[in-house]
Formats: structure tokens, sequence, C-alpha cells
């Protein structure tokens, strides 16, 4: 009699634990609803602003060193022209952090050269003249929202275009100069806060699977491939560190964003807009 | 008779563990098939501006407003996830404005393995039409999180239009 009772309650017991896995642990989620999670460019890339707003905290850099405007290059490939755009895009957020008026102005200029090659230029004017004028008045955060406004409304244009693979492209550009930013910083003041920013191998192996997923005639461009295959690295150099970052690693990183960064700026004919 | 009576308890419990599985599985699979249809993009400018406004306050503290909107249709009790990468050092704030007759919702973050970390919760205080939550939090690990919502409860049923924004100081 006692053994059928405690046969009665072990039984019950694995019928309760039986019904609580299919439900998963307690509040956590399940693999599957981990699988469907939705991705999306314009908010699950984050903005330059972020990781700038964080490394400011950990590590403020002299931000007047890293603000440039970049090159904006001359050339017809289309995917050069989107890739250069998100470059763009952080420069401004660079010389935004940096103050730097003038640069951002230059910037906002470029941009609509860039965005009036790729053909999205018609709605960015407006853009393109808030930018001035807030850099003109010093109105750096207002500049901030305007420069991601900017973004997402040359993204949109693209996406109304039927040149939706451009979308990828662009946002990453901006993340590559994002990484190279951020890594020169923390080579610059080693921290280990301040590398732990850089634990981004998630995002680089869904950008780099972006573009597998873009066109065949734009998938198998040079720069394009040369982009793909650098977060790739990146991606896989950030999971073999275990969350932890020396110096070495850093530097690493920083010297891949920058070479191919450096692609991306470079005119295809002899020339770039100084 | 004691021992007939044992084996029909057994019987029906190991019946019973069998039903909940069965319907553990079509439950999800009906969900799948039997979706609402998609709500257009006008459904969501009232969902759009009421998040924005609950962040409106944070701006004047300094927080910095994403620019793009999560549009959701949320389905009763079915959770949406959204990928994020959020950085160690920032604060955040995540806002859900939902339309009528969406009356309550759950708004959770994850970490990148699916396990819940805590937001500071403002409830609904229902001044409009529909559900809002806001959750805030300071990162204190960079890296990968999902950040979920989800219609507890509506009036009648049907998939509800619902805006996720978020900001960032």
């Amino acid at each position: 009699m006692v053994m059928k009772n405690k046969s009665m309650q072990l039984l019950m017991l694995v019928l309760v634990l039986g019904v609580s896995c299919l439900y998963g642990r307690g509040g956590d989620l399940t693999s599957q609803q981990i699988k469907e999670a939705v991705y999306l460019d314009g908010i699950s890339v984050p903005s330059p602003g972020e990781i700038f707003a964080a490394i400011n905290k950990v590590s403020p850099p002299n931000w007047a060193m890293l603000s440039h405007g970049g090159v904006a290059p001359i050339t017809t490939n289309r995917a050069q022209l989107a890739l250069a755009v998100g470059l763009l895009v952080t420069n401004g957020f660079v010389s935004v952090e940096a103050q730097d008026g003038q640069q951002v102005k230059n910037i906002g200029r470029d941009m609509m050269t860039l965005s009036k090659a790729l053909g999205v230029s018609q709605n960015i004017l407006s853009r393109g003249n808030n930018l001035i004028e807030f850099a003109d008045h010093s109105e750096w955060d207002s500049l901030r929202q305007e420069l991601e406004a900017t973004e997402n409304e040359v993204k949109t244009t693209m996406i109304e275009q039927q040149d939706r693979n451009l979308v990828n492209l662009t946002s990453a550009g901006a993340w590559l100069r994002g990484i190279d930013v951020v890594a020169k910083i923390v080579m610059n003041n080693y921290s280990s806060e301040g590398a732990a920013l850089l634990d981004e191998p998630f995002l680089a192996r869904h950008l780099a699977a972006d573009l597998e997923e873009l066109s065949p005639k734009l998938k198998n461009d040079s720069l394009v491939i040369q982009v793909r295959e650098t977060l790739i690295e990146i991606a896989t150099i950030l999971e073999k560190q275990n969350h932890r970052f020396s110096e070495e690693v850093i530097a690493e990183i920083q010297i891949k964003a920058s070479k191919v960064i450096k692609a991306i700026e470079t005119s295809s004919s002899t020339k770039s807009i100084p | 008779m004691k021992k007939k009576q044992t084996n029909i308890i057994f019987v029906a419990l190991i019946l019973t563990f069998i039903a909940i599985a069965v319907l553990f599985f079509l439950r999800k699979n009906f969900v799948s098939e039997n979706r609402e249809p998609s709500v257009s993009p006008a459904d969501f400018v009232d969902s759009k501006r009421h998040a924005l406004d609950l962040l409106g306050a944070l701006v004047n503290r300094g927080f910095r407003v994403r620019d793009e909107v999560w549009e959701i249709s949320l389905r009763p009790r079915k959770m949406e996830l959204l990928q994020l990468t959020l950085f160690a050092g920032n604060q955040y704030w995540f806002a859900v404005a939902a339309s009528a007759p969406a009356q309550r919702l759950k708004l959770a973050l994850y970490d990148d393995e699916g396990r819940p970390v805590a937001l500071d919760l403002w409830k609904d205080d229902h001044a409009i039409s529909g559900a809002r939550i806001a959750g805030g939090l300071v990162i204190t690990c960079s890296g990968n999180y999902y950040v979920g919502v989800e219609l507890l409860e509506e009036a009648d049923g049907k998939t509800v239009p619902a805006s996720l924004v978020y900001a960032y100081q």
C-alpha cells in the first residue's frame, strides 16, 4: 500500500514536471521564441549615438581628434555609394560629439551629393538644410535626431524605389565606422569596460548575413565581398574572446574596419572630393 | 475495488497529460494558421503618437529618442519579440502604446539567452483610450537583447496595432 502511494506521488511529480517543461522554464524565452524574434534594420541596429553615449561614460575621448568629414567617393558603384552614406552618418555623429559645426555641414552636403548620385535625394533636401541650420545654431541634440532621421529617410526612399538591397549596405557602412571609432578610442585609453562595448558579434554576423541576401549583382561586387568578409572576420574574432577583449584584439579589429573603410572611401576615378 | 480505482486514476492522469500535450501543439499551429489580417500602416498613427508622448518628458532630461518605431500587430496573449543591441552604462526607456480595444499590455526585456531582465515599469493611467506601458533600466552588460510586448487584455479578441519606441541616455 505504501509502495503504491509512493508510486502515485512519483507519477504525479513526473506529470507536473512534464507539463511545466511543455511551457518552458518559468519566465525564460524558449529557443523557438528567440528564433522568431523580429530584426528590424532601423531599430535593431543601434544608432552611432548610442555607442558614443556609452563610450563617453567610460572613456570620454578628444572627439575633435576623431572628427573628420571623411571622403565622399566619386563613383557610379551604387553599393559603394550606399556604404559611403553609412560612413557619413557615423562621421556626422562624431562631429556632433566634437561640436564641430563646420564638419557637420560638410557632411550634410556630402550626404546630399551621395543621395543624389543614388537617386534618393528628393526627400532628403529638407533634411540636409536642417542639418546645416542646426549646425549653425549649435543645436547638437537636434543634430543627432536629424542625422538619424536623415539616414532613415534615405533608407525609406531606397525601399520605395525597390532598392532594398542598399539599405543593408548603408547599415553595414555605419556600423563599421562606429566600430572603427570606438576601437580607436579604446586603444588610446584602454579599459575592459570600453573594450566590452565592442562585444557585438551577433550584430556583425547579422549584417554579414543580410549582405548574403543581396541581389547576385550586388552580392558579387568586390567591395561588398570585402565588407561581408570583414564583418565575418570581426564577428569571429569577437566570439573567440569569451567577452574579454585585450588591446591586441581591439587593434586587430580596428585595422580590419579601417581597411575596408578606406576601400569604401576610395573613388573609382583618380580623384575624390576633398 | 481499491485497485480498480487506482488504475482508473492512473489512466486518467496519463490521458490528461497526453491531452495537454496535444492541445499545446494544436494551439501553436492554430495561432499560426489563423492569423488576423495585418493592420494597415495608417492604423499605427495613434499608437505611435501615444508611445512617443510617453517618452516626451524624458527628452527634457537629456534622453534621445530613436527615430525608428517598431510597429506590431498584437494578437491576444502572444508575445512579440524584437532584437536589440544595448550598451553598458546607457539608460534605456521603452514605451509601448496600443490602440483600443487593447486594455492591458505586458512589456519585458530578455538577455541574449532569453532570461528576463528587470525593468522599472510605468503602468498605464488610462488617461487615453487603448493601453500603454513603459519600462526603463540601466544596462550593465553590453550585447544582444530581446524586448517583448504582449497583449494581455482586449475587448474583442482581434489583432491590435501597437507601437514601440525607445530612448537612451
